[in-house]
């Protein structure tokens, strides 16, 4: 394999785990709005 | 004789070569005191080129001087002269072996670039400065943040492309990596990336890095108005806030700095000393620690890193054909980045019955709160009445937690996949 196609690689795996990442940001974020809603004053 | 003429050394070690240096220090100071551009780090970046481009160098590393010692134990012991010169701070010439004690910015360096300090010590004053809560209350804009890293993965295969075409360059995947990630928009993070894998470039990428940051109000728009219509930037979007309570902005670092040590353990470092400034922040107890990390920690941290970075760019670093494309490249990587986020807006809108401008995409460049404003700017260019800020500044604060993100991958994927050559 040479470095060309470990850059395809990096680049295919980087962004999607970029993605994936965020995404469980996302639903820690949702799941944390949902056990710790804002109280209605 | 030979004693005196040691007295003129700073003539006879001058070379022609620095006073390209003192140009290129002597532009830096400018853009940062006459145009502003990111002077907290132009300025000391600037002024350590010209202070390490001197006769001697002796803010880097003292004279060398004679151990007739080493000399005598080499001569014997050919096999240990390895480990002298790369452990001991020796230099070997014509079977003599010469101390070089590091000097002060080589020991700044070896102490707060190579060990990775500096840049975390910085995140935790970013952490500390950063409000999550307009993320917080639109987390569905955190994947603008994760869109806008495009260009940081296009252009580490850009600079591959060059690297296999002219192989003197030195462009192999842990330099490219290097250079990709001045698309972060993000300077502790280009620093840490470019410390662990291509210490050679560090200078031209931290000044690249942080030049282009400042430089966004300039790249961004055209690439905006290239890549999107006039209508297009004219869709206005509702502003529906989710409730955030302060349980949640507590709980947040925690729980992110947890899950991104799971996923990706070499985050940590950087993902957890955001974190922790950001719970310096939020905590509510610790006000005098926040306040600190915001001023005292961030001026320090900075002007040491600042001057150290900037004594790294001795002429025969910085004056290669590399470093000139590693300046046209890290510019690449900010355009990508635009692009990719507009690019990303555009796809979901095909899906999507509520409109997101596709301006709110290049806001999850890590350049805050530069880029949100930008956006809003041009909006309200196009429809006096479009306010599309807080959805901008919720994609720009993603775009924090994207480019970290996003450098972390590159560490822990690099390292794995030279494995596989």
């Amino acid at each position: 394999m040479n470095e060309i196609q470990l850059g395809l690689l990096l680049m295919a795996y980087g962004l999607v785990g970029t993605f994936v990442a965020l995404a469980l940001f996302f639903l820690i974020i949702k799941l944390l709005g949902k056990i710790f809603p804002e109280k209605n004053k | 004789m030979g004693q005196l003429a040691q007295l003129f050394n700073g003539f006879t070690e001058f070379k022609p070569q620095f006073l390209i240096m003192y140009a290129i220090g002597g532009i830096l100071i400018y853009l940062a005191i006459k145009k502003e551009y990111e002077p907290t780090l132009l300025l000391p970046i600037g002024f350590g080129c010209i202070i390490v481009n001197l006769p001697l160098r002796s803010i880097w590393q003292a004279d060398p001087l004679l151990d007739q010692t080493v000399t005598d134990l080499l001569a014997t012991n050919p096999e240990l002269t390895a480990y002298f010169t790369e452990n001991l701070h020796y230099i070997v010439e014509n079977g003599q072996a010469f101390k070089v004690e590091p000097g002060l910015m080589q020991i700044l360096y070896n102490s707060g670039i190579l060990t990775e300090l500096f840049p975390c010590l910085i995140f935790i004053a970013v952490g500390a400065m950063i409000d999550f809560s307009p993320l917080l209350k639109n987390p569905k804009l955190i994947f603008c943040g994760a869109a806008a890293q495009f260009g940081i993965f296009l252009t580490i295969l850009l600079a591959l492309l060059l690297g296999k075409v002219f192989p003197s360059l030195g462009f192999d995947l842990k330099a490219a990596a290097s250079i990709g990630i001045i698309g972060a928009a993000d300077g502790p993070t280009s620093i840490y990336v470019a410390a662990r894998f291509a210490p050679q470039f560090l200078g031209a990428i931290s000044v690249a890095a942080y030049s282009y940051m400042s430089l966004v109000p300039i790249i961004q728009p055209p690439i905006i108005k290239l890549t999107t219509t006039k209508k297009e930037r004219m869709i206005r979007m509702e502003l529906k806030e989710e409730r955030v309570s302060k349980k949640v902005l507590i709980i947040f670092p925690i729980a992110i700095t947890v899950a991104a040590g799971i996923i990706a353990p070499t985050s940590v470092p950087l993902v957890g000393t955001l974190m922790f400034g950001n719970l310096l922040r939020e905590c509510g107890v610790l006000q005098r620690l926040s306040q600190s990390a915001q001023n005292e920690l961030a001026n320090l941290v900075t002007l040491l890193l600042g001057i150290t970075i900037g004594s790294t760019m001795y002429y025969e670093q910085i004056l290669t054909p590399a470093v000139l494309l590693i300046m046209a490249m890290g510019l690449l990587a900010f355009v990508f980045d635009t692009a990719g986020g507009v690019f990303f807006v555009k796809i979901i809108n095909l899906f999507s019955k509520k409109k997101i401008n596709p301006m709110v995409g290049a806001a999850g460049i890590s350049a805050f709160p530069m880029s949100a404003r930008i956006v809003q700017k041009m909006a309200k260019e196009e429809d006096p009445e479009n306010f599309i800020l807080m959805q901008a500044v919720s994609a720009n604060v993603a775009g924090q937690l994207g480019s970290i993100v996003a450098g972390s991958m590159v560490l822990t994927l690099v390292p794995m996949l030279l494995n596989m050559l």
